[in-house]
């Protein structure tokens, strides 16, 4: 930044015209510097949520009771079938951690999906037309953003009672505003560039013009927002279940099975820590991932 | 004028509130159900039914609604059978003790973070700082809670465990709500600061031979601090939400203790009622930010 | 308007025979970056004399301002110094530490950056900014300070600078704001001002006042002048002699009537050819071909690929500085 505008005269030179590369080094090229420890995680946590039903070692609803509290595999008393040690009823813990990264991540993918299809659509509607629309749609999402939101979420559960589909919904309504605004600054830059112009003379219609001409110009902004927020809502969704009104239970959540092992830190500290030690990773590699889209992609106006 | 029309903001964000939490207790069928515990008699049912005004149309019945809420009588508690306001008025000092001192610690840590990382960019210091703020923003905090009551009070034994006292019980907690919060402000300060010290103005001062400390900590950290404080209410935000779940980890006596026994005993009124209390604080604290902001930077404040 | 009105300064033949205030010998600087080191400034050397203005001329890139930066210690964090030194009285400014090139920055040599706009910091008062170039170049505090002040933003034609010190730069018009500047950069009685494009971002209009204002200070202050511009035309109006740079290295040097009288270097007629001139209704003529990038160099003189009288030998190797008249040297083979 300070080269280029201080000494112009040292700092742009010409490059000689890139040669045709092969497909390997293009690829080499679009990952540098790409975090690969936290993609190869990442691909993991998938594929480990994918399989979660083929790959447990034990069932991770029913457990032994026989077997209770029992320390991971290398302290005294541990057993090697049960890995990361078992929780007060006698559950595996890594089995129960590997059911839990697939609540997360269908929480995460299915609340961005609807939030971000939701405030995309009304981001571009705003961006697009302005006036009176922009005016509703903005004010919506200022008054929702100044919203204690957990507190919402909070009496929204008490009243319709915890689920899966209620949970989602009301992720989902709450990322939206973040989604509309930045679309809406996104549409405004792009509306004025002179392809949309000349979409609008070739006589598109409306629809076409918003969907086909405007929409893929934000598509990496909307990347960039969704990775960035999933790390977001895997917190959030643990912080619900670990305050007791997320996923009921006794589905496996990673924050439901930190909040089991609290009363028994002294006796048996495995029980919090690792499901903690999935969803610290988990949000790092997301948080990373993004950064580097960020960085990569470059949407200005990504910058929470 | 900016002042009036903040006013006029925040006062359209408490009636959206308050219409949120109207319409969600009457969405869930008969709102009796909600604010009567299993034990109540008939008449109780007959007297609410009178004190809500059932029989009236629905925005009657929110304006009933919002007369007693202004008047403060935000009901009773189902549980402990006392006034809701009572409650939460015995409990929001220790609140606002705990987002105040976490409030403080990320202010203080966020600008000696920001500004060490943009000084020494492109050394240690600045992976470090990145490392830092990065990991604290992908802590689950309610785990990091509980990872730091076993490390040092229970392993250690050198801090308290839970409930509030003496600073010591404060650590923690404010710790805990510290991290997440700290990283995007400690990142918004360091880009803040570097773009600072790229400036004309900086060169300028070097001109004048204003020593280089000065120069980092006066003339580029105002400039620098004040893009970062226009996200000051959202952090304020945070550490109140934060609170929430923090105090659940400590035992700590604030509202968002009083919010979570709520949820568990179903105790609309209590739940309700706390909601309300905690989004005038809320809205409270953003109109202060931006009035400080307007008086903090000179281009605004006409 | 302005209270000095023009100044004719004194012949500049009257100061031959002083030593210069500022002798810069060699002065090499490269930057790092993505693509290697790359040479910005090449052995660059000229002297300042008590009381004169030089002009250094170029296009963008040449390397003007990043010779005034060096001078000043103000290079982005990839830039260095690689040879040469910066003779001031005496001393040699590159061996000083950055403390002890603290009492010579704003007391000894001061600068007027390009932009007034951003010059100033947005956030505080001008008063306060001022008053602290007082304070830390004459230790002045307090009611002592402010007169100080007040007499340098009245040094510069600013109306009721009492008033104004109480103002925020985005209050006040940009001549104002550079004015401003100057005041600021005058409060160390410095006896060297280099002024970096100062007139680039003001309107025309303003641009003439401020070049009135910086003669009259000249006087007022009895200051040596570095003025560096794209400009010829403003060249022909502040300057004793005259630096022209290309790619780094100054091309030709002299006394400005010398130089416009009898320009030695092909680049330098290019430049004087492309200056409209009042009265005159022929074509201006520009300078075919793009400045060269400094970090592919090619053999020979770096403006041989736009010269239009360069032969086998210019594109074979570097010229050498010739002497010609009085100290009118130019870096070409065809100099005449």
């Amino acid at each position: 930044m300070q080269t280029t505008k201080t000494a112009p005269e040292s700092t742009a030179p010409d490059l000689p015209a890139a040669p045709a590369v092969s497909l390997a080094t293009r690829l080499r090229r679009a990952l540098r510097g790409a975090p690969l420890p936290a993609v190869a995680f990442l691909a993991l946590v998938l594929g480990v949520a994918l399989l979660a039903d083929l790959i447990v070692p034990h069932d991770p609803l029913t457990g032994d009771l026989r077997a209770y509290s029992l320390p991971p595999a290398w302290k005294a008393g541990g057993s090697v079938s049960y890995f990361l040690g078992t929780d007060l009823l006698g559950r595996d813990i890594l089995s129960r951690i590997i059911m839990g990264a697939r609540i997360s991540l269908i929480v995460a993918a299915a609340s961005i999906a609807l939030g971000g299809v939701l405030g995309t659509v009304l981001g571009l509607l705003a961006g697009h037309f302005g006036g009176w629309i922009d005016e509703v749609i903005m004010r919506l999402v200022d008054t929702q953003l100044s919203l204690p939101s957990l507190l919402v979420a909070l009496v929204a559960l008490v009243v319709f009672g915890s689920s899966f589909t209620v949970l989602v919904i009301l992720i989902g309504v709450w990322l939206w505003p973040n989604y509309a605004r930045i679309v809406r600054g996104e549409t405004l830059r792009i509306r004025r560039y002179d392809y949309i112009s000349l979409a609008r003379i070739a006589g598109c219609s409306t629809w076409r013009i918003l969907f086909v001409h405007e929409l893929p110009g934000i598509y990496n902004t909307l990347i960039v927002m969704a990775t960035l927020q999933a790390g977001w809502v895997i917190l959030l969704e643990g912080s619900l279940s670990y305050l007791g009104v997320g996923v009921p239970p006794p589905t496996p959540s990673w924050g439901s099975m930190i909040a089991e092992g609290r009363g028994d830190l002294a006796s048996a500290w495995w029980i919090s820590m690792f499901p903690g030690l999935a969803m610290l990773a988990t949000v790092l590699s997301l948080n990373l991932l993004g950064d580097w889209l960020r960085r990569t992609l470059d949407p200005k106006q990504v910058n929470q | 004028m900016v002042v009036v029309k903040r006013l006029g903001s925040a006062f359209v964000t408490l009636l959206a509130i308050s219409l949120v939490v109207f319409v969600l207790s009457r969405m869930s069928g008969d709102p009796r159900e909600l604010m009567l515990s299993e034990y109540a008699t008939a008449e109780d049912y007959e007297l609410l039914n009178e004190r809500l005004g059932l029989d009236k149309p629905y925005y009657a019945q929110y304006g009933v609604f919002l007369a007693d809420a202004v008047r403060g009588d935000l009901g009773e508690s189902i549980q402990a059978r006392q006034p809701v306001l009572t409650l939460i008025l015995q409990r929001l000092p220790g609140t606002l003790e705990l987002a105040g001192s976490a409030f403080v610690a990320i202010i203080l840590a966020s600008v000696l973070l920001g500004v060490a990382t943009a000084v020494w960019r492109d050394t240690w210091v600045e992976t470090a700082g990145n490392i830092v703020a990065v990991v604290g923003q992908s802590v689950p905090a309610f785990w990091l809670g509980i990872v730091l009551v076993y490390v040092f009070a229970l392993t250690l034994g050198w801090l308290p465990m839970a409930g509030r006292g003496g600073w010591l019980y404060l650590v923690l907690p404010t710790l805990t709500i510290a991290a997440n919060s700290l990283a995007a402000l400690t990142r918004l300060l360091s880009s803040a600061m570097t773009e600072a010290m790229d400036a004309e103005y900086v060169k300028f001062a070097n001109v004048k031979s204003v020593p280089p400390w000065r120069v980092t900590m006066v003339h580029c950290l105002k400039n620098a601090i004040l893009t970062p404080f226009t996200y000051a209410g959202i952090i304020l935000g945070q550490l109140l939400t934060g609170s929430i779940i923090v105090e659940t980890v400590f035992g700590w006596p604030g509202i968002g203790l009083l919010a979570l026994q709520a949820v568990q005993t179903r105790d609309y009124p209590l739940l309700q009622g706390v909601v309300l209390v905690f989004a005038i604080i809320y809205v409270g604290i953003a109109l202060l930010v931006d009035v400080a902001y307007a008086y903090l930077d000179p281009r605004i404040r006409h | 308007m302005n209270a000095h009105g023009p100044s004719p300064s004194p012949h500049p033949s009257a100061r031959r025979s002083e030593a210069p205030l500022l002798e810069v010998r060699d002065l090499t600087v490269e930057f790092k970056t993505r693509h290697g080191e790359v040479r910005a400034l090449d052995r660059v050397s000229f002297d300042l004399r008590a009381g004169e203005t030089l002009g250094i001329v170029g296009e963008s890139g040449s390397g003007k301002s990043v010779t005034a930066r060096s001078i000043m210690r103000l290079l982005p964090r990839n830039a260095r110094v690689t040879g040469g030194e910066i003779r001031y009285d005496g001393r040699d400014l590159l061996t000083l530490s950055d403390r002890e090139f603290r009492g010579i920055r704003g007391k000894a040599i001061s600068m007027v950056l390009q932009d007034p706009l951003t010059s100033l910091n947005p956030v505080f008062r001008i008063g306060w900014q001022v008053g602290e170039a007082v304070t830390i170049q004459q230790g002045l505090r307090g009611a002592a300070r402010d007169a100080r002040s007040v007499d340098l933003l009245r040094g510069v034609n600013i109306p009721a600078p009492e008033i104004r010190l109480h103002n925020y730069p985005h209050e006040m018009s940009g001549g104002m704001r550079q004015r401003v500047v100057s005041a600021t950069a005058l409060a160390g009685n410095p006896r060297i001002l280099i002024c970096d494009e100062p007139t680039t971002a003001l309107d025309a209009t303003i641009q003439a006042q401020f070049l009135n204002l910086l003669r009259g200070l000249q006087e007022a202050y009895g200051l040596a002048i570095i003025f560096i511009t794209h400009d010829f035309s403003v060249v022909a109006e502040m300057c004793d002699r005259v630096a022209v740079m290309y790619s780094g290295q100054i091309r030709e040097r002299g006394d400005v009537f010398e130089i416009f009288d009898h320009p030695a270097h092909p680049y330098t007629r290019a430049l004087l050819a492309s200056v409209p001139k009042l009265g005159e209704t022929e074509r201006l003529t520009t300078i075919p071909g793009q400045p060269p990038s400094s970090a592919n160099k090619l053999p020979g003189c770096a403006f041989a690929p736009r010269c239009p009288i360069a032969d086998s030998v210019c594109h074979a190797s570097e010229p050498p500085d010739m002497a010609l008249r009085d100290d009118h040297t130019s870096l070409c083979w065809r100099a005449q």
